[in-house]
């Protein structure tokens, strides 16, 4: 019955086989890295201050926030669903990891012993993330909400729960040690920017590397015919919203790491919008996704977020330009997509 | 000689390197019926894609009642009088009858306002002029396919066609419903309005054709008058080759052998009664009846898809429970479905991918990483095995033809090397020359000891395939046939009277 056992010693002796890496670079690739190059000799060339130390570092303490958010929303598209509640996830998180720092445990308690509490209040955020991920996957999974309505009640009520205790007043009063992550960097390079490659590496193993990835791939392509293949759907979903809420939660860590504070509004809605768009740009679709291009996609949206900013420094309603950019960004992609598959579309 | 009404002229069509098409010349005369055949890929649809101006040939003419074109859209297509039915009716399920024949004309008339009154007398002038009777109030998503397609034939009548072209029109019909289809075809003709019949079930050819078309490969093998042609013939221009259905080696049962699947007193409300079978290992069993007849649901049961409400199931002698598709996974039952696109196959994913998928968590190694590698080999192991035709299997599903797609979900069950096999209508869509290799594929499976269910209505295949057979009519086991025992005509006659009693 079963076809001789294939010899596999000679290819794959790494602890996995290097081909799918390769395999990550497709068209879009190739289109996102002309649209990055762009972008950066523009700004290189008419801003002095754009490809300056300072200003690359400040952008690589910048982006991770939005990145590893984006890759939050990533996982969920793939199956077909989505996510709009990770940044309520990460906010939610801060927030209850605020309030324990600050007003759960007394703070002569904290103050013996930081680094011991910020570990803990940090482990606490990836609990909420773990937490509401199962409540993400249990209404989207067992009771078969569209994915799109169940996160935009959850996202709600995250928000909502997040309101209440904090009464919508930002928490502050962290110790030093919970600004480590988010402000010291490691040989040079910041280390909120080292957790989103590692993030990033962690997400393309998840996705290329192990059989949950690849069930979360064939279900995106068509759950019917994965469910009649064996695939447990409803486990599938529910481990992809708890992955998504962690990635998350790890976002609401570096937000309060950065900022020193929690608070309900920190990102609010554009944060969602733009994770969406940079699914967009890395062109996420159910069953297909390239962590690569995800990467491309978020230093784009940065270098027009940086870029942008100096070139309207001091010019009124400079931060409407930004969301035009952004706007006029996603539209030319559509377009350029067009063209570029919309042969491939007509056979 | 006959009014010529479509003529098209040394067509050739290419998509990126494959050639659909290559300098075919045919035409149709007016009233005439002209069955278009061939297999899948032969170029059959292209070619009605370019008579309906979706796609514009590389090279060649079309002419149709005297005007030339070089480039056809689809608007002028419809004016010429060219109106195609396609497999789904293109209709809107939740309009009325009424509407649904009428929108054309409404549309047309650029009127802002409906009149109920004119909607309806339309509908009620399209349905007499091709004699048929359907309430004009119903939604059409309540509707059999059957009368869907009627209500797209009327339209097509009422926008003046002078060519019907119809694409594999009868795929999910009754046989009686055939018959009134014919009925139809032939009173259109006698209208002068022409009929284009695409199909591959040589049989329904023979019975209405005027003249017959074969591709092959995007080249016009034969095109002649379809008197005195029969199905042998046909076969042989669409293949290439000659069908050997005489020489079939089935494999022996040992009566004596302990049943593999035992199924007792199942029951599954709104789908079945009472149903008791057994299946010996090696034997091929095949259940048949009309559509509703509970086929399906008793598979679906099986699976764990649609668990049954009560009953007992035992596999090799001990009782099982069936509550989802991993434990009958787990009791090495497998299941090819009906519908292979939706069910079936991950069609944007890899060839090898869609093999590997059952069997995925055996292809990981000791930290947990997938083995990529060994993914591929087990994919072009079995691509090699059941004799896929594609240069790799790292190309999609969907670049597959009708065949070779069906090979692909059946190698992803063999790879989980099952005890039993279900099949439900393991060829429907599948050409002649891969359904001949796929019979012989379940034969030599059942000579290997699995046991097979095979669901179909397809009486040929399960004269070719089935060690026994039975009869499935209204939810219960009605009766049960030893091949040997019986012909095609007899067990056709069976099924067809079961559409008497069912309705």
């Amino acid at each position: 019955m079963e076809p001789k056992p294939a010899k596999t010693s000679m290819v794959n002796r790494g602890l996995f086989s290097m081909r799918p890496v390769v395999a990550q670079i497709d068209r879009q690739t190739i289109l996102l890295l002309g649209v990055f190059v762009a972008l950066v000799a523009f700004f290189g060339f008419t801003r002095d201050t754009f490809l300056t130390e300072r200003s690359i570092t400040s952008m690589a303490f910048q982006l991770p926030e939005i990145g590893v958010l984006a890759l939050a929303m990533m996982i969920p598209i793939l199956t077909g669903g989505i996510n709009l509640s990770v940044n309520a996830i990460s906010n939610l998180g801060a927030v209850l990891a605020g309030l324990f720092l600050v007003k759960l445990v007394p703070q002569e308690v904290v103050s013996a012993q930081p680094a011991l509490y910020v570990l803990l209040a940090f482990s606490i955020v990836l609990v909420i993330g773990v937490v509401t991920g199962i409540i993400n996957g249990l209404l989207v999974g067992y009771i078969g909400v569209p994915p799109i309505l169940a996160t935009l009640a959850t996202m709600t009520f995250f928000t909502g729960i997040s309101t209440g205790l904090t009464g919508g007043k930002t928490v502050t009063g962290f110790p030093d040690q919970v600004g480590y992550i988010g402000s010291e960097s490691f040989l040079t390079i910041p280390i909120p920017f080292i957790i989103f490659v590692l993030v990033t590496v962690l997400t393309y193993i998840l996705l290329f590397q192990t059989s949950f990835g690849f069930k979360t791939r064939m279900m995106g392509s068509n759950p019917t015919a994965s469910m009649f293949s064996g695939v447990n759907n409803r486990t599938v979903i529910m481990r992809v919203y708890i992955v998504s809420g962690i990635f998350a939660a790890i976002t609401g860590i570096l937000v309060m790491s950065r900022t020193m504070s929690a608070a309900i509004e920190y990102g609010s809605t554009t944060y969602v919008l733009l994770t969406i768009l940079i699914c967009v740009l890395a062109y996420i679709v159910p069953g297909f996704g390239n962590v690569f291009n995800m990467f491309l996609a978020v230093l784009i949206l940065q270098v027009i977020s940086t870029g942008f900013h100096m070139v309207l420094l001091g010019v009124r309603g400079s931060s409407f330009f930004k969301d035009f950019s952004w706007g006029v960004l996603m539209i030319l992609i559509f377009i350029i997509n067009y063209f570029m598959r919309g042969k491939k579309a007509q056979e | 000689m006959t009014e010529e009404i479509l003529r098209v002229e040394n067509i050739s069509k290419r998509f990126g390197g494959v050639v659909a098409l290559n300098n075919v010349s045919m035409s149709v005369a007016k009233g005439e019926t002209c069955c278009l055949v061939g297999e899948n890929g032969s170029g059959k649809s292209t070619m009605i894609k370019i008579i309906s101006g979706v796609y514009t040939p590389d090279e060649g003419d079309i002419f149709i009642g005297g005007n030339h074109y070089k480039k056809l859209t689809p608007i002028e297509s419809i004016r010429e009088g060219i109106q195609v039915i396609y497999q789904d009716f293109s209709l809107f399920p939740n309009l009325t009858v009424a509407e649904n024949i009428s929108i054309n004309q409404q549309l047309a008339s650029g009127k802002q306002f409906i009149k109920w009154k004119d909607i309806n007398r339309i509908a009620e002038e399209g349905l007499a002029r091709i004699n048929i009777s359907v309430p004009l109030d119903v939604t059409v998503e309540t509707l059999s396919t059957a009368d869907r397609q009627l209500i797209a034939i009327v339209k097509a009548v009422l926008a003046d066609a002078r060519i019907l072209i119809m694409d594999e029109p009868t795929t999910a019909l009754t046989q009686k419903e055939i018959a009134s289809l014919f009925k139809i075809i032939d009173d259109l003709k006698s209208r002068g309005i022409s009929t284009l019949f695409v199909s591959h079930k040589l049989n329904e050819v023979t019975e209405i054709a005027d003249r017959t078309v074969i591709f092959r490969n995007g080249v016009k093998a034969m095109d002649q008058d379809a008197k005195g042609l029969d199905v042998k013939t046909m076969e042989f221009y669409m293949t290439g080759r000659k069908i050997e259905t005489e020489s079939i080696s089935f494999g022996k049962v040992d009566i004596t052998s302990e049943p593999l699947l035992q199924v007792e007193n199942l029951n599954l409300k709104h789908g079945y009664f009472d149903i008791n079978l057994e299946l010996k290992p090696g034997e091929i069993l095949g259940i048949t009846g009309l559509l509703g007849s509970g086929r399906t649901e008793l598979a679906l049961s099986l699976f764990g898809v649609m668990p049954a409400d009560s009953g007992k199931i035992s596999v090799q002698g001990k009782e099982v429970k069936i509550r989802s598709t991993e434990d009958a996974i787990g009791e090495g039952i497998a299941y090819v479905p009906e519908d292979r696109i939706r069910e079936g196959l991950f069609l944007d994913q890899s060839i090898n991918d869609n093999i590997v998928v059952g069997i995925i968590d055996r292809m990981v190694s000791r930290f947990g990483f997938l083995k990529n590698t060994q993914k591929r080999i087990e994919g072009e192991n079995w691509i090699k095995r059941l004799e896929l035709k594609t240069p790799t299997g790292a190309l999609p599903a969907k670049s597959l033809s009708g065949g070779n797609q069906q090979r692909v979900v059946l190698a992803k069950w063999l790879a989980e090397n099952p005890k039993i096999l279900i099949l439900n209508g393991p060829t429907v869509g599948v050409d002649v020359g891969s359904k001949a290799d796929i019979h012989e594929l379940i034969r030599s499976l059942a000579r290997e000891g699995l046991g097979i269910l095979l669901i179909s209505d397809d009486i040929p295949e399960l004269m070719q395939t089935c060690h026994r057979i039975l009869l499935m009519r209204g939810g219960r086991i009605a009766e049960e046939f030893k091949r040997e025992e019986i012909t095609e005509n007899q067990l056709n006659t069976e099924l067809i009277g079961a559409s008497a009693v069912n309705g």
